[in-house]
């Protein structure tokens, strides 16, 4: 079987961490552990994937990866694996902390009480995607100097201000022409942002063609 | 990095779904195609024109209830001056690739509250159509599912718009 080599482990360690530990975490607190118990779960299936990296690299999936790494989840909480506290079992690579996570990404999603563990999974996972979109088209407005654009769409559709900024008020906090040309420039970054959700989605489904049906789940 | 993550927490579960929904596949002609396939299937006229007409000649400015839409008007507009930008601005949210599952939705709970307004026959008449419009938008490019009543309100729509189309022998 081919053998990743060290580089390769760690990016991937770092990409099942980095994309990953919010839904887990907020599986785990919805299952009724204490918020540094769900780290250490989060922490340990986490690196346990990763220390078995061959396996999942190599793997062709079917089906999505969500629902895979969710039973991943269940079945973690009463293996043995987790019994044997797989973080010990440093892989090659390294392995990474909640804490280092928490530190570049912020506090995650914490479920509702008696909020169902599944849906809590995908409640976070799906503002996962939507926060790593976001982070993407973020970036291009600021790397293509046209960060405006991307202020207004956040300012408009994310930020939550009380009172709620009209588009002519935000024309005005922009120096814009009229109320339209506002709105007209934040559909840019929504136009945008449809193409950078799809990109996430690509991530943890096996083909384009499933991308619209992944979506669909989500949604329900 | 700013903390992204803490605002999309913020989020109400709609205002994501609202958001994720905009990453359906849908081109600029996937998104027209619906409205402009019911206009033509009912209406033989792609372009609008007939809603608009129908909007524009109710008595009562019933475009001034539909809040979440972003028009605007003037307050000495006549009831006729508000419905025709409302109709403008109907077409534009029930073609554009940019409309949200929410603005949809929102649309279609706007023509069932018109529809059944205590007012004139024509006004109520018009939020039918609008609300079978919007569902079937919701349904073509959302994959919404509709209930059994939904698609009635469809097929009552198209069949209604037929049956108002100017040389219509049924």
């Amino acid at each position: 079987m081919h053998e990743l080599s060290s580089e390769a482990r760690g990016n991937l360690v770092w990409t099942l961490f980095s994309r990953y530990w919010k839904p887990l975490y907020a599986y785990y607190r919805s299952k009724g552990k204490q918020p540094h118990d769900a780290e250490d779960l989060v922490q340990d299936l986490l690196n346990h994937l990763a220390a078995n990296s061959e396996g999942l690299a190599s793997c062709q999936p079917t089906g999505r990866f969500r629902n895979w790494l969710l039973t991943c989840a269940a079945n973690f909480l009463v293996s043995d694996v987790r019994k044997q506290r797989a973080r010990k079992r440093s892989p090659r690579g390294g392995t990474l902390s909640i804490d280092t996570l928490r530190s570049i990404s912020g506090i995650p999603f914490e479920p509702a009480e008696q909020i169902d563990p599944d849906r809590a999974f995908r409640d976070a996972w799906r503002r996962t995607i939507l926060a790593n979109a976001i982070a993407v088209v973020r970036e291009e407005s600021r790397q293509s100097s046209n960060s405006t654009d991307f202020e207004l769409f956040f300012d408009y559709y994310i930020r939550q201000d009380d009172p709620h900024p009209t588009w002519e008020e935000l024309a005005s906090r922009y120096q814009l022409e009229s109320w339209k040309v506002a709105a007209r420039r934040a559909d840019r970054i929504k136009t945008r942002l449809a193409q950078a959700i799809r990109d996430e989605l690509r991530a943890s489904v096996s083909s384009d063609e499933e991308i619209d049906d992944e979506l669909r789940d989500l949604l329900q | 990095m700013n903390d992204l993550s803490s605002d999309v927490a913020s989020l109400s579960d709609d205002q994501v779904e609202d958001l994720l929904s905009l990453g359906f596949s849908q081109s600029d002609e996937d998104a027209a195609k619906t409205t402009r396939d019911l206009l033509d299937q009912a209406t033989a006229d792609t372009s609008g024109d007939w809603l608009k007409s129908l909007l524009a000649n109710l008595d009562t400015p019933v475009g001034a209830y539909c809040g979440p839409l972003p028009f605007k008007w003037s307050s000495g507009s006549s009831p006729a001056d508000v419905n025709a930008l409302a109709g403008r601005t109907f077409l534009e949210v029930l073609v554009s690739p940019q409309s949200s599952l929410a603005v949809l939705e929102s649309l279609a709970e706007y023509g069932q509250m018109v529809a059944h307004l205590p007012i004139d026959q024509s006004t109520r008449f018009f939020g039918c159509v609008i609300r079978g419009m919007a569902l079937s938008a919701l349904r073509s490019r959302f994959g919404r599912a509709l209930e059994p009543a939904d698609a009635t309100v469809i097929a009552a729509t198209i069949d209604v718009l037929k049956s108002a189309r100017p040389g219509f022998t049924g």
